[in-house]
């Protein structure tokens, strides 16, 4: 909000730099990252001394996550840390429209769950966490609720019909029916949650996977946003998603912070109420840019992952009900785990995934000039 | 085996509810107010 500023130039010239979208973005960055430095080290205090951990050894990693060093105790949650610096840092520095709003309300829509789910876990022992169905109907109202706004606002309800796909020089479809965008909306939301749920296994995986993500995204959106770029990379022009930017920049500044304490050996978890609010918000801004399957290349790493288990997990029930013994495809499902069976250690599997993202960045990046 | 440091007992759990200061529920407060204007004047833009 302190973009109105910009409004005051004439009483004291400085205040111009307000109406920049590109020094908000740096404000952005730098205020999340001082706010997760500063609420970080009070947070995992809070949480260790609530015993905050899971209490227990994933089931699906078995010994494996406690090879090192004891993850058993410690404290989750730390998803708050990226949500708190995030959120302070948007409200502060972004020019509130739909598009804004929209994001941020997914954002917190999806952190609900995730924190009612790590609470369930990690206060009351239950293994389960939140159940299923509700974490489908939260993910399905806030997907519901987020369509309606952008349908319902004079800014959105025309653009976000648009279905863009890369290397195309304009829209495939001009006009799609509100029922295939909730359809792809949802998908995209309920995907890239469970993704990231899913990649979150090794210390500075996730995040370090989310900052490349924004990194792209921030870019992207900054292009969509402004019309003489968007006019000569020929991709889509949305009036006023130059703003995403800030939130993508609150978003790295955020992860870098929590990066800091989540990176090896880990002093805090994103857990559920991280990894299901970024994957939320990567996923509507997605649509809101114009660039939903741009994201599929962008974050590779969190749709490989994903891919893994779906792969294991059929290939187990095929092979089972075809020989009546299941088959593996890999060590371990997510993929992540299959590396470390084979003895790689945890921090060269995260600093491969991490070099992998940016290949994922650049590929991506690359889709804005090759249409 | 309780020789395994993982398998050892668990930490009984004492207080389960997070306690905010005055301080933090100010800034909660706080927060809130200046979200609820961020809304309202996004949506109304």
């Amino acid at each position: 909000m302190l973009s109105y500023l910009a409004d005051y130039a004439y009483l004291w010239s400085p205040l111009r730099l307000f109406q920049y979208i590109t020094v908000r973005a740096v404000g952005a960055a730098v205020t999340a990252l001082f706010i997760g430095f500063l609420i970080g080290p009070w947070l995992i205090g809070r949480f260790r001394a609530l015993k905050f951990g899971h209490g227990y050894i994933d089931e699906r990693t078995g010994a494996l996550g406690a090879t090192y060093f004891d993850k058993k105790h410690t404290p989750t949650m730390g998803g708050l840390i990226i949500f708190i610096s995030l959120f302070g840092s948007v409200v502060l520095w972004a020019a509130p429209n739909v598009w804004t709003v929209v994001a941020l309300f997914v954002y917190t829509a999806l952190t609900v769950p995730g924190w009612r789910d790590d609470y369930l876990k990690v206060v009351h022992k239950n293994k389960d966490g939140i159940r299923s169905w509700e974490k489908i109907a939260w993910q399905s109202l806030a997907t519901a609720i987020a369509l309606g706004i952008l349908l319902w606002h004079p800014q959105s309800q025309a653009k976000i019909l648009e279905l863009w796909v890369p290397f195309f020089k304009s829209a495939v479809i001009q006009h799609m029916p509100w029922w295939l965008l909730l359809v792809l909306l949802y998908l995209w939301i309920v995907g890239f949650s469970n993704a990231i749920n899913l990649t979150d296994g090794l210390d500075g995986l996730a995040t370090g996977c989310t900052i490349t993500v924004a990194l792209v995204f921030g870019i992207m959106a900054y292009a969509a946003g402004n019309s003489i770029i968007s006019q000569y990379l020929l991709i889509s022009y949305v009036p006023g998603t130059g703003e995403l930017t800030v939130v993508c920049a609150a978003l790295i500044g955020a992860c870098m912070a929590f990066l800091w304490f989540n990176s090896h050996p880990a002093e805090v978890f994103m857990g559920d109420t991280g990894s299901l609010a970024l994957g939320g918000l990567i996923g509507v801004m997605a649509f809101m840019i114009h660039q939903p399957f741009t994201l599929v290349i962008v974050g590779g790493v969190f749709v490989m992952e994903a891919l893994s288990v779906i792969l294991q997990v059929g290939w187990f029930k095929w092979t089972k009900r075809r020989t009546g013994t299941g088959a593996r495809l890999f060590l371990m499902a997510p993929i992540h785990h299959h590396f470390q069976k084979r003895g790689w250690p945890e921090t060269k599997v995260v600093l491969r995934f991490w070099i992998l993202s940016l290949g994922f960045a650049l590929a991506g990046l690359a889709t804005l000039k090759l249409r | 085996m309780l020789d395994d440091p993982a398998e050892q007992p668990l930490p009984v759990v004492t207080d389960t509810h997070l306690a905010f200061s005055p301080g933090t529920r100010l800034a909660i407060g706080v927060w809130a107010c200046l979200f609820t204007l961020f809304i309202v004047l996004g949506l109304n833009s």
